[in-house]
């Protein structure tokens, strides 16, 4: 058998990393996210879809945590959902900051009015580094903690630069 | 009589050089202006990338430096500010494949110290510390404005600290531009800086001048299309006047500070780049034709 330059390589690839697309893919890039506490869910899909459009294929290093087995991709139906759940919110749709600097406090709780998810406006705030007491549950009390925080950014950046 | 155009900001690592070298690009070559760059930034990247490393380095051996001016000029003795200039300077040719008509003076490792011997040295004459530095401040802005007959745009390339020459440079500069990173930390860098520019204390004072009236505008650079950007953006515009403009994350800008022996066409050397410098280019021209017939 004769073997090129290129040939040789491939095979050698072939032998340390697995290939990986569709929805091995898909599954090996989500789990890689979810591995590292700092990624909030909702950036784990949002990545896992940007990389899924950007990278056709990928080869996996035999032994590399988290390794995709047949048993563990999830079924195509799965996979083809995940542009519902990647699109559902953005934390960054719009500034806590301009809203409330426009429109006030009660502009900023009408905007919040439009989020009646607590992760979302969990991941709003850590998103937009407003500080939130993880104890509050209930969405009124959520969304007064995310004015007040607002507020409390504003009222900081201001006393930085004095 | 030029256009003195500072490039500014309190924090490092924004694209201050690179956005001074862009703009001496595009005023050469698309407004056929003669542009001087004054390097005050003692990193030099302005001058590496005008000049790049050995031509710099003969620059610097042949004592044409920023800090060889000052400290050479500090009397206002009779000298000729134009035998520190080196002209030609930059990788870009014109439309005529002439090279673009940008001269530099470039800047030295040893500006700090030289700033710290011109103040010992005035102190000899004044006691008054806040005397004495007015004094250093008011001779280098002087020095800075001797360059004003020959060129219709002087860029000034400030350093991120607060020395002598930067604030003589924020202090004569006819607009200054503020390039800024899209991150939270970008806020606070802003705002230090408008303060300085507009010789204010607190926000609260600053937001008594009307946006139009200010004497800087800020630039966003190495911006990204996501809403996060966007939204860092719109907070920062909601106290700083703000170019629509915006220099996205781009390799062909990055790329521009490699300086390259053959001068090469503007679009060759900022690639995909190039439309972003051209319309920062094209926005910022009318605002500084219209502060020059307002002065």
């Amino acid at each position: 058998m004769t073997q090129t330059k290129s040939g040789t390589i491939e095979h050698a690839m072939a032998k340390h990393t697995k290939a990986a697309s569709g929805a091995s893919k898909i599954k090996y890039f989500r789990d890689a996210l979810r591995a590292d506490p700092d990624v909030s869910p909702e950036a784990v899909e949002r990545l896992t879809a940007k990389f899924d459009a950007d990278l056709s294929h990928v080869r996996i290093r035999r032994g590399a945590t988290p390794a995709p087995t047949v048993d563990d991709v999830p079924a195509r139906a799965a996979v083809q959902q995940l542009p519902s759940v990647v699109s559902a919110f953005d934390p960054h749709a719009f500034s806590l900051i301009v809203v409330m600097t426009k429109q006030g406090p009660a502009g900023l709780e009408a905007k919040l009015r439009t989020i009646d998810n607590i992760d979302q406006l969990r991941a709003l705030a850590r998103a937009q580094h407003v500080a939130l007491d993880r104890a509050l549950v209930a969405l009124p009390d959520v969304r007064a903690a995310i004015i007040a925080g607002t507020a409390q950014r504003i009222a900081d950046r201001r006393a930085a630069a004095s | 009589m030029a256009f003195f155009l500072a490039v500014a900001n309190r924090k490092g690592g924004v694209g201050k050089s690179t956005v001074a070298v862009g703009l001496a690009h595009a005023a050469a070559v698309w407004g056929g202006k003669r542009v001087l760059v004054l390097d005050l930034d003692s990193q030099c990247n302005a001058s590496l990338i005008l000049l790049g490393g050995q031509g710099w380095l003969e620059a610097k051996k042949a004592n044409r430096t920023i800090s060889d001016y000052f400290f050479d000029m500090f009397d206002e003795s009779a000298g000729a500010p134009r035998d520190y200039l080196v002209h030609g300077t930059g990788d870009v040719r014109d439309a005529n494949g002439k090279a673009a008509r940008i001269s530099l003076l470039p800047g030295s490792l040893l500006l700090e110290d030289v700033q710290g011997e011109l103040y010992v040295k005035e102190a000899r004459q004044a006691k008054d510390p806040d005397i004495v530095a007015s004094r250093v401040k008011g001779r280098l802005l002087r020095l800075l404005r001797r360059f004003e007959p020959n060129y219709d745009l002087v860029i000034l390339d400030c350093a991120p600290g607060l020395s002598f020459a930067a604030l003589a440079a924020l202090k004569t500069a006819d607009l200054v531009l503020v390039p800024f990173r899209p991150d939270y930390v970008s806020q606070l860098a802003v705002d230090r800086v408008a303060l300085l520019i507009e010789e204010k204390r607190n926000i609260d004072d600053l937001r008594e001048i009307d946006l139009s009236r200010r004497r800087y505008t800020c630039i966003a650079n190495g911006t990204r299309e996501n809403s996060r950007d966007r939204n860092i953006i719109d907070e920062i515009g909601l106290d700083h006047p703000m170019l629509t403009a915006q220099l996205p994350q781009s390799e062909g800008i990055a790329n521009a500070f490699d300086w390259d022996s053959a001068p090469k066409r503007i679009d060759e050397k900022y690639g995909a780049g190039t439309a972003a410098i051209r319309g920062l280019y094209d926005e910022l021209m009318p605002l500084m034709t219209a502060r020059m017939a307002a002065e």
